[in-house]
């Protein structure tokens, strides 16, 4: 169990870079629902891989983590990490299944529901968060609040309401680059109205038509002092990726 | 036939570490090789209460290393450990040894243990810890050497894994590794059948294969079948079980249940039964088992764990394990703080009560600096 509450990996850190990628298009006349799917349009990819590092920071205290990581669609995700600490622990995601596996005593742990809300490795991420699909259209009604600069830029600010009781947060507050479609911020929000997740885009990185952010702060909301910052450090989209990575045997190997 | 088990366990662990390093070697300009360990150092003061007390202190030095490597589809570990443990942490040592004396195959010990001996005041021990060659083929993946076979759904009992072995002396209990191969075919991405043998088995050498799926997205389950052979008053057997756990919001119960039936007739069989669940409330990780055993000597046996963040930084835990009707009881209260300039901290109360209904009490620090 002790494992289980210091768990070193996550998912979601590529998951919500995911949810951010944008394309740059024009952004005149559009409606809330527009907005979104032209968001969700830029997330889609077949493939993608990328090598990453996670700081995890408290008060003063930061520990770092590195990490490679494959993904086909939002339903298949698998990642490594390589920081000497956790070297060899790896994550894998089958839909809605979570396992990881433990080089040290060569065990695989399929994470349970009740394990999900916590927080992964001292992260400002939880488990649920991996398991969030990044389709926001299908999971969210959205409502166009208006417009707002945001770090010099302008920005469409969104509200969105959980369309069903299955997804992890029952409201989000998006502000969406008006030209490039980057959700440059995201506050997170429990059915109460309480505030739980920020997560902010703090650089970008083009790779072909599309802006990715190439570095992420999250933070937990119900944490003093607590943030992580996910960073790509190399990124590859729509590579081949062979189907036999996204199974129990890979992540046993 | 102990003496030549071991002998056989013994050498055939060297022949897998040749293996495993030989492995090493030939992969180190291929696709990867590292070294990884920790150095640890604790300290430790005891306190027995069977008739006057009677206090003593030890301390461990340790240095562990770990080595994994890969190659096309070859893969391979290797993990040791050198310690010198002294005072009451040597007794430790020497009384589980006494207890289980399959457990000294896998060490070289100085002074050589002798089960009729006192505990000397200081010893010596490289341990093996791990070691193991993997080789994949298709769907199907190939190992051997010194492992886990890592079935059921237990943390502290399984009477589902044929092949555990239970460490309790942490407080927090761990499989052990043994001298096993194993053989997996991989029919889907969440599925898998295993077939392991165990040799060296204390309770007799034993064959099984395990069957593991998921479904419905929340369902895990598998099905267990295997034979164990004939060792001193036991006959040859058939093993069989199963094993579910199923993921509810807060809580996830798991259960298993097991049963050797002897095939000669000689005896009845026996059966298991555990039930189990991991529940999460606030910040605290809770996890309960109850193993009901109607045919062992011990019926019934609980353990329980509760585990929680202070911050980011440091933790707490606590586990119970007690056995109902010997009244022997192990509870303890560590905390632990991680990364304190640059080592890992735990401070651990533990208090035990034996089948005599004697009480004792450990204190222990320990230090730890990975690299």
């Amino acid at each position: 169990m002790r494992r289980l509450v210091f768990m070193n990996v996550f998912v979601a850190a590529g998951l919500l870079f995911c949810a951010a990628i944008a394309g740059a298009q024009g952004a005149q006349g559009l409606d809330a629902s527009a907005i979104l799917a032209k968001v969700d349009a830029n997330q889609v990819y077949s493939t993608i891989y990328y090598e990453g590092k996670m700081e995890i920071t408290s008060g003063s205290k930061t520990k770092v983590k590195t990490m490679r990581a494959w993904s086909a669609g939002s339903g298949k995700a698998f990642i490594e990490f390589t920081n000497p600490e956790d070297k060899g622990v790896r994550m894998l995601k089958l839909e809605k299944n979570l396992w990881m596996y433990f080089p040290s005593e060569r065990d695989t742990v399929k994470i349970s529901g009740a394990l999900l809300r916590q927080g992964m490795m001292g992260s400002d991420f939880s488990y649920e968060d991996a398991m969030e699909p990044d389709d926001l259209k299908n999971l969210y009604s959205a409502e166009l609040m208006g417009k707002e600069i945001l770090d010099g830029r302008e920005c469409f600010v969104l509200q969105l309401v959980a369309k069903n009781k299955e997804v992890a947060y029952a409201k989000r507050k998006l502000w969406v680059d008006a030209e490039r479609f980057i959700v440059a911020r995201s506050e997170l929000y429990a059915k109460s109205g309480m505030l739980l997740k920020i997560s902010k885009t703090l650089d970008y990185t083009k790779v072909g038509s599309r802006y990715f952010p190439s570095i992420v702060e999250f933070s937990d909301a119900l944490k003093k002092n607590s943030k992580t910052v996910m960073s790509m450090t190399s990124l590859a989209l729509d590579v081949p990726m062979d189907e036999g990575r996204f199974s129990l045997q890979a992540l046993t190997k | 036939m102990k003496t030549s088990r071991f002998a056989g366990s013994r050498a055939a662990l060297l022949l897998a570490a040749a293996l495993a390093f030989g492995a090493a070697t030939r992969a180190e300009a291929a696709d990867g090789i590292s070294l990884s360990g920790h150095v640890q150092q604790s300290a430790s003061g005891a306190m027995s209460f069977s008739g006057s007390p009677s206090p003593s202190g030890g301390a461990a030095s340790t240095l562990a290393l770990a080595l994994d490597g890969s190659r096309g589809s070859t893969s391979f570990r290797a993990s040791v450990h050198f310690a010198l443990l002294y005072g009451n942490e040597a007794a430790t040592l020497w009384s589980s040894l006494q207890l289980s004396p399959g457990k000294a195959l896998a060490f070289l010990i100085a002074p050589a243990f002798e089960a009729a001996s006192p505990a000397p005041e200081t010893i010596a021990l490289l341990a093996f810890d791990d070691l193991a060659l993997r080789w994949d083929t298709g769907a199907f993946a190939f190992e051997a050497g010194k492992t886990y076979a890592n079935w059921g759904l237990g943390k502290a009992f399984s009477p589902a894994d044929f092949f555990a072995e239970f460490d309790y002396s942490s407080g927090s209990p761990t499989r052990l590794s043994k001298l096993i191969a194993r053989a997996t075919w991989f029919p889907g991405a969440t599925s898998r059948v295993d077939l392991v043998y165990d040799p060296y088995a204390a309770m007799g050498a034993t064959i099984a294969a395990r069957a593991y799926a998921t479904a419905f997205d929340s369902l895990a389950f598998s099905a267990a079948a295997g034979i164990r052979a004939a060792a001193g008053t036991s006959p040859r057997s058939f093993l069989g079980a199963i094993e579910a756990t199923f993921d509810l919001p807060f809580a996830s119960p798991y259960g298993e249940a097991a049963v050797v039936l002897p095939l000669d007739g000689s005896a009845a069989a026996s059966w298991s039964l555990l039930g189990g669940g991991i529940a999460r409330i606030g910040g605290a990780t809770m996890l309960g088992e109850y193993l009901f055993s109607p045919e062992a000597t011990t019926h019934h046996s609980i353990f329980a764990q509760i585990g929680a963040p202070i911050d980011e930084w440091a933790s707490l835990s606590l586990p119970v394990l007690y056995y109902p009707e010997s009244g022997i009881l192990a509870a303890a209260i560590t905390i632990s703080l991680s990364d304190l300039a640059g080592l890992d901290l735990g401070l651990s109360a533990s208090a035990n009560r034996s089948a005599s209904q004697a009480w004792s009490g450990k204190l222990s620090l320990t230090a730890r600096c990975g690299f």
